[in-house]
Formats: C-alpha cells, structure tokens, sequence
C-alpha cells in the first residue's frame, strides 16, 4: 500500500477536487525532463477539468493526449498530493477515457493485437513461453506436479524478451537449489493485463483476468510468486476489483517469498560463494510506491554474504522512476531513456559497483542507460545478484 | 534581438498556445471572462533560463522592448502573484535548482532560487543539518518564491519570517544588470522580501541552516471553548517559544468537517484542536511537557492520544484534504494578531450562519503576535453565478478581519483593492520610491502589489462585491453548504 492515504471517485469528482497546488510537479519524472507545466501532472489536471468536468471536448489536442500519455504511472504524484487524489487510478482512467474517445495512441493498437492474437504483448505466439527455461539445469522442476503450493507468473517480458530471461533462470534456479518447488502455468500464462490496463483498455484486460485466476486455481496454487511488480501489482490491487471479490490464493513479489524463505532460515548459504559488491538498490515503483513494498528487497540484499548495501539519495517513497514504466517506452522511448539516465547518475553518486532493482523493466531500461552513459556500473535484478553466489 | 532569444533558448522558449496557456492561472479558479476584464493573463512566450546570465539576457530584452515580465516558480499562490496580467513574457524559473554549496561549520547553504523547500531540506537532512523555517506548501513552493511572499510558516514562532534567515541574495535587476546583494549593499536585500516579483528576479540565496533538532515532541490540545483553546495557545507561545516548531489552530467547524468523510480521527470531530510540535533537547522536552499540562488543566482543555497528536503531526501538509469534503472552495488568508483570532473566529462563524455556509477555519501561529489564518467554504465552480456572487463573501470575511486588526496575507493582483489597508500610507510610499528607483519601466511583474487596476480600484471593488452580494441572497441556492450537519 502507499504511504498516504490516498482516495480515488473517478477521474470527474477527483479532477475537481485537485487544488492545482503543483506538489505533484516537482516529483514528476516526466516534467523534470520536458520541463513545461503541460507536462506536470498539475497541468494534465488543469485541462482534465475542461474536457472532463466541463465538457470542452476541443481541449482534446493531439498535443494534450500526448502529455497524458507521457507518464510512466510511477506514482509519485499520489504520494506527496495534499488533496489524498490517488492520481495513478486518475491517470488510467483518464487513459480510458482517451480511448473510449478513440484518441489513443496508435502504437497501442500493436500491443492490444499481440495480446488478443498471442496472449503476450510480444509478436511471438505463446507456445514459447517457456523458450527460457531451456536453459534451466533441470527445466522440469518447473512442471506441475501433484503439490503445486507454490506458482511462479513469470510475466510476458521475462518470458519472450532473452535480455532478461536471465531473471526468471535465476529465480527458479534459486529456488531449485534450495529444494523449493515453484510451478509454472506454461502456455496457460496469458498476459496479466496490466499493459492494456496502462493503455486505457480495461474492458480488454477482462477476459486475461478471468483465464489466469481460473488457471491457477486449477493448479492449486496457495502462494503466487511474480517477479514483476506491475505483474504483482496488477494481482493484488486489480484483479480483486475485476472479478468482485478477494483471489483464493495470495499474491507475493520474488523480493518478499526470498525475504521470507530467508527469515525461515530455508535458504542454504554452505554452499554459497561470497560476493564482493557496494550495491545500491532501485525501488521499482510498482513495488515500493504503488505497493509499498520497500524493506523485503533490502532484507534480502542486506542478508546476501559479501555486499555492502548503500542507498542512493532518492529511495523507498521517494525514490526516482527509471522511466521504464505506463507503457511510456512504447510511446516515447527518448523520454524513457532520459528518465533512465538521471537515475543512473543518482546510482553513480553513491559509489555502488552494482545497481539492482526488482523488475525485469527497470534492469532493461538502466541497463541500457548505464551503457548509453557507458557508466561503470552494473545493472541486475536482485535474483540474478543473488544466485551469482550459487552459481 | 527577439530571434536570437529564441536561437540561444531553443526548446526552451515558447510561443505555443497549447503551453502558454497553463501559465494563465495559479490555486484560484477566476472565470476567464471576469479575469479579461481587469487583465491579459495569457503571456506572449514563456522561457526557461537556467542561469543568472540568461535572466539577464531575458530581462535585458523586455527593458530594451517595455515588456511585461512575470517571475514564476511553483506557481502555488492564490492571489494572481505569478500570473500575467499585461500578457509579456513568463520567466519559468525551474531550471534554476539545487543547492550550490553547503558550509557546515558555518551552518548555511547557497541555493539556486526555484530550489523546492523538501528538496532543500531533504539534503540537508541526509547530512545532519535542516532549514528553520519552511511553509506548509513545502513540495512546491520554492526559495525564491517564499521569499517574495510574508516567508511565515512552520520554524517561524522561532526563527522568524525567511528574511531574517537569509544572508544574501543574487539577484537581477529590471535594468539586466547582476547584483549580489546583503543587508548593507544598496539596495539591500531585505528590499527583495516580499516584492512578489517587482523588484527583479532572484536568482540565488544564501541561508541559514541548522543541525537537527535533538527530539521532537508532538502534542494536541483539544476543548470545546475556542476562547480557552487560543488563549492557551497564546500561553504557551509566551512561555515556549525558544522550543516551537508549528502551532496550528483547526476550527470545531473544520475538524467536524474532516471528520465526516473519516478524513480525521472521529475523536476530533467535536473540538477545537491545537497542534503543538516542540523541538529541543530531552530535557526542555521534559519541562515543556509539564507546562503544557498544566495550561491544559487551568483552561479546561483535554491533551489527545499522543498517537493522535503524531498522525495529525505526519499529515501537516495536507491541508488540501478538505477538498475532499467540498471540491470547490473559496476563501480568505489573512494574518491576523493572535489575540483576535477568538474573536475573529467567533464573528466569521456568525457571518457563515448568516450566509448559510459553513465556514472553515484554521490558523498559523507564526510569532507571539501573528496568526496566518485561513477561512474556507464552499461553493460550486460549474455554476459560474452561483460561484461569483459567492466570492462577495471574500470580502465580508476580510472586513471581519479588518476590524480586528488583520490584512490579506499576501498582495498578488486580487487583493490590490485592498493595498491601502496592508500597507500604511508612509510604507506604501516608500514600497513605490523602491519600485520606481529599481523599476521605472514598471516592467517587472505589473499590476502587482502596488496599487489595483481601474476596475478594482477600492470603490468599485466594493460596489461589485456587494452587487455580487445582494444577488447571492436572491439566486437560488445551487449547491448548499452543510452548516448543520
Ligand atoms: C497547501 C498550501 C499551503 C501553503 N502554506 C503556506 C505557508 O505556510 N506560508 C506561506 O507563506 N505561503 C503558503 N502557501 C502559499 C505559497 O505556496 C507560498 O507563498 C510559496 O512560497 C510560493 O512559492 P512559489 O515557488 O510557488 O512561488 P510562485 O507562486 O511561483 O510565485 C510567488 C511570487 O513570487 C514571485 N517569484 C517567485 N520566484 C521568484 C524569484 N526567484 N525571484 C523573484 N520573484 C519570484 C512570483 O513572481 C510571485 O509574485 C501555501 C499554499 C498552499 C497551496
Ligand atoms: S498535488 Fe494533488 S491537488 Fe495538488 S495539483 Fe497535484 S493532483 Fe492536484
Ligand atoms: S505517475 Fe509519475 S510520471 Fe505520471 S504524472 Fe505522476 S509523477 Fe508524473
């Protein structure tokens, strides 16, 4: 949950309500790089009143959809709001609204037809959705079996994208070693919904919802561990809301079941090969901000033999967005990239030889800043720091 | 010479209707038609600089060609401060942030003007060390732009207004000319604090910071006689003030408001409430705790939970939650000596009842004698008479405060009427020698403070207001106030 209290009565009472005060602007990752008030989330809110309260549809401008749809939903704008506007729920629906109004972005036409074709946002069909786990030491470990306690939603990024499929490998590699069983649903893994959702296009998302609640609990699944936080995120605060009533199994984040299995003593560390790492640690923002998950990642590296953990100026609630999130690398992958950069120099700041985040997003979208920057830092997830020693 | 502005900002500088128009407005909603009769909000070109030279080159320009120049930062008032009223030119000065330099061992900080007070702070923090003072709109009001305002709020009890904190200032004058400033150059700096953007632009300052307090303590007072809940207030002030860090005074009206959409503890709802947040060692911690006991029990107050005290302490910058409770409001600022606020408390309420709205008050303490005080009530924006005829209430409300020795916080544009008010003539005078001496192409930020337009001339103003007034009480009621609930 996020640290303030924040309220949501649909995007008509909570634009009237938003006093344009401009708290929200100086959190903005997206107008700490544009720069013009059009692009603070004070100005979207100026012009939503118009169009959405008032009724002056011709403030629709291409130019306004666009700086709506230049948001990475990172949420930082809800955390510091006076008026308690959950202003993440504001911007999606103000999403929809766009949409409804057929004035969305194009480029989520692309991503909406994968999932409604592939059931993945990628063009590739969804029987290679266990592709990765060719590299596992054993991939049947990951098969359901009689007991499937525990499920592993791998999410569609790590699953078809091979520049992170090393996050899922060290996951379940992981947890192999540690005698932990995780099952996989496979090719019954549909999309988890969230990117529809972020382009505006909830009624889409509707039928994945009710595929992968059906699924898992066909498996018997208790416990469901996703190891990206928008995956996560999307479990636990909407698919309640989309089928009308609390999942029947719980929904935990890698960085919590690890910080979990460590408290429990059910790692076992005889084996494991030291490190010599400074890492500092990134708050994914659809972990820390919008799930307020922020002290199991850190228990986690805290507890790995051999790092040295420091953290960068800007972390837990107030931590800055890697640019990565809201579908905003589809619609303007510059600003992504901008965004990414300004956190890579914060990174640097703190002498850290590794940067490590919780998201198969954030590590691609750094690691590519990192290397733009040619920044001698290395970016990984937290699965892949951890199993290093293991390896 | 416009082109080569245009060459050297580049995206930097814009024309575009599309981002001009976000610059037209600041918190209070004016239905446009009203503002275009007294001003031309909606500047020709904003532009971004990120350095003193390019204010330079900016102002240089708008000398050379008498053009309007309106400083804006985080564009968090609501008196038209950093709004344009003769179109021209906004000087957006985000670019300008961050901190310079930091001189621990002589506690003070250079800092870039647009500097926000929680980024500020926040560096300060992660060194030991925090600012004295900072207003309650701490995430976006800037350095610069409080210090163009009155500079009270929270710290004030003890460090006074921002003015007294600051050592020297950077600043460029109408003429383009850069000039770092202290308290013996001429001008001296203290010209510059609560110019709203008259005299120049602020491009850095320098001031005083201070290690981190040792402990803090967090204590609400409650009662149902607002007379006992202030007149402690004014005892403990008397008594503390080398150890408060925030007073803040909430109206019965307000808490019980709050306290119907759960947005405070239900225990509140029923009272007065004074927060008093302390700050110093353990041991005057200790002292401090004793005495607000016993001015608890002379007046017949009660001290809540301190779990209370500690969530109310935690959600002090969200005083915009009562949005929550009536999404469109309007009211009046004003500092007000401490010892009329009961009175001043007991008289607008009585002006509410009469009216029909509730009205919603709370209140600064910012020194022993200054009380910044705010009353709110509501209204409803989409019925554009309804809501101007409920602005004539603004003025009843000032003429409550007025008579019990307040004036309207700050100047901006739409409290010009009342400039002869804030100001005695003698000061006034020598406000418009400084502004002619610095400014006499009246370039910079017109409209502002020093006097109203034609139609706001103070006659005028009142005439409408109370036309306004009079047709209040015969249109039909709209959306209705909730004084009973
Ligand atoms: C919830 C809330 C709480 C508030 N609490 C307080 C409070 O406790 N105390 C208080 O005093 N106010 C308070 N305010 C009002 C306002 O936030 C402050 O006055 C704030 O300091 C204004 O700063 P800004 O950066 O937003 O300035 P702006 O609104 O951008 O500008 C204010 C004025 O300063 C001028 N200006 C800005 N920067 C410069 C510069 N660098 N050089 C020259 N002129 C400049 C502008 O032209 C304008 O006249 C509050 C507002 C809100 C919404
Ligand atoms: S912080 Fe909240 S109330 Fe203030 S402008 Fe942003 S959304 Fe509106
Ligand atoms: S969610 Fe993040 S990117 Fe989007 S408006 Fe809010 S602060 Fe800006």
């Amino acid at each position: 949950m996020r640290s303030s209290k924040t309220v949501f009565h649909g995007l008509v009472e909570e634009a009237r309500i938003c006093a344009t005060c401009g708290s929200c602007r100086s959190v903005c990752p997206v107008y700490a790089e544009i720069g013009w008030e059009s692009a603070a989330p004070r100005g979207k809110i100026t012009l939503a009143k118009k169009i959405f309260v008032e009724g002056k549809e011709n403030f629709l401008s291409e130019q306004y959809v666009k700086r709506v749809f230049q948001c990475t939903l990172c949420g930082s704008c809800a955390e510091v709001c006076p008026a308690r506007i959950d202003t993440r729920e504001l911007w999606q629906e103000m999403r929809q609204a766009i949409t409804d109004r057929g004035k969305a972005p194009t480029v989520f036409n692309q991503i909406a037809k994968n999932i409604h074709n592939n059931k993945n946002i990628s063009a590739n069909t969804n029987d290679g959705r266990l592709d990765w786990a060719d590299d596992l030491d054993d991939p049947e470990c990951i098969e359901p079996s009689e007991t499937n306690e525990v499920g592993y939603f791998v999410g569609c990024v790590a699953s078809f994208y091979p520049m992170v499929s090393e996050i899922p490998l060290s996951f379940v590699n992981i947890m192999d070693i540690n005698n932990v069983k995780v099952t996989v649903l496979g090719t019954e893994e549909w999309c988890c919904g969230f990117p529809l959702l972020a382009a505006g296009r909830n009624d889409e998302a509707l039928s994945l919802v009710e595929h992968n609640v059906l699924k898992i609990g066909q498996l018997g699944i208790k416990t469901l561990v996703t190891t990206c936080p928008s995956c996560y995120h999307t479990f636990s605060h909407h698919y309640p809301k989309v089928i009308g009533k609390p999942l029947d199994f719980e929904v935990v984040h890698a960085t919590q079941y690890l910080s979990y299995l460590i408290e429990q003593g059910k790692l076992d560390w005889s084996e494991y090969e030291e490190l010599d790492e400074v890492v500092t640690y990134h708050d994914p923002c659809d972990l820390g901000r919008n799930s307020g998950i922020y002290d199991a990642p850190r228990n986690t590296l805290k507890n790995i033999p051999g790092v040295t953990f420091v953290e960068m100026e800007h972390n837990r609630e107030n931590a800055l967005c890697c640019g990565g999130g809201g579908n905003l690398q589809a619609v303007d992958p510059e600003l992504t990239a901008a965004i990414a950069e300004s956190r890579i120099e914060e990174a640097l700041k703190t002498g850290a030889t590794t940067l490590v985040s919780a998201c198969q997003q954030c590590v691609q979208v750094l690691t590519e800043a990192a290397r733009r920057k040619k920044a001698r830092i290395q970016v990984m997830d937290i699965n892949q720091l951890l199993w290093m020693g293991w390896e | 010479m416009l082109d080569q502005i245009k060459q050297d900002f580049g995206s930097r500088y814009t024309e575009s209707y599309f981002e001009r128009q976000f610059y037209t407005r600041d918190l209070a909603y004016i239905p446009n038609f009203l503002v275009s009769l007294v001003a031309k909000p909606l500047p020709d070109m904003v532009v971004r600089p990120v350095n003193a030279e390019e204010v330079s080159r900016i102002i240089t320009f708008a000398s050379e060609n008498n053009i309007a120049v309106t400083p804006r930062a985080g564009g968090s008032t609501a008196v038209g401060s950093c709004v344009p009223t003769k179109g021209g030119i906004v000087v957006d000065l985000n670019g300008l942030q961050g901190v310079i330099s930091f001189y621990p061992d002589d506690e003070k900080v250079r800092v870039l003007p647009a500097t926000t007070w929680v980024e500020l702070d926040s560096y300060l923090r992660q060194k030991g060390y925090c600012v004295c003072s900072y207003p309650s709109s701490i995430n976006v009001a800037t350095v610069g732009g409080w210090l163009s305002g009155r500079g009270y709020g929270m710290g004030s009890i003890r460090f006074g207004s921002l003015v007294e904190q600051v050592i020297s200032l950077e600043v460029v004058l109408p003429s383009g000319v850069i000039k770092r400033l202290t308290r013996e150059t001429d001008p001296p700096l203290q010209w510059f604090a609560g110019s709203e953007g008259t005299l120049g632009i602020i491009t850095e300052v320098e001031l005083k910071v201070r290690p981190i307090p040792e402990t803090m303590g967090h204590y609400l007072v409650v009662g149902e006689n607002s007379q006992a809940v202030l007149q402690a207030a004014r005892e403990c002030v008397g008594e503390l003030s080398g150890i408060i860090h925030n007073m803040h005074f909430n109206s019965r009206l307000l808490n019980h408001a709050l306290k119907r959409k759960g947005l405070t503890e239900d225990k509140l709802g029923d009272y007065h409430s004074l927060a008093i947040d302390l700050e110093g060692s353990p041991v005057s911690l200790a002292r401090a705790k004793e005495f607000l006991r016993w001015v608890v029990d002379k007046y017949g107050l009660a001290l809540m939970d301190p779990e209370v005290a500690l969530e109310e302490w935690e959600i002090r910058f969200q005083s915009l939650r009562i949005m929550r409770v009536y999404p469109c409001l309007l009211g009046s600022e004003l500092l007000i000596p401490v010892n009329s606020f009961h009175n001043y408390l007991q008289q607008v309420e009585a002006l509410g009842r009469r009216a029909g709205v509730e009205m919603l008050t709370y209140g600064h303490i910012v020194s022993r004698d200054l009380t910044i005080v705010m009353t709110l009530y509501c209204s409803d924006e989409r019925q554009t008479w309804r809501y101007l005829c409920d602005t004539s209430l603004m003025m009843e409300i000032y003429r409550v405060g007025r008579r019990l020795g307040g004036v309207p916080y700050l100047t901006g544009f739409w409290n010009t009427p009342y400039v002869k008010d804030i100001y005695s003539r003698k000061k006034l005078r020598e406000l418009k020698r400084r502004k002619t001496l610095l400014d006499p192409g009246g370039i910079m930020n017109p409209g502002k403070v020093y006097g109203p337009p034609l139609l706001l001339q103070p006659n005028l103003y009142v005439l409408g207001m109370k036309t306004l007034g009079l047709l209040r009480r015969i249109l039909p009621k709209g959306v209705q106030n909730h004084a009973q609930q």
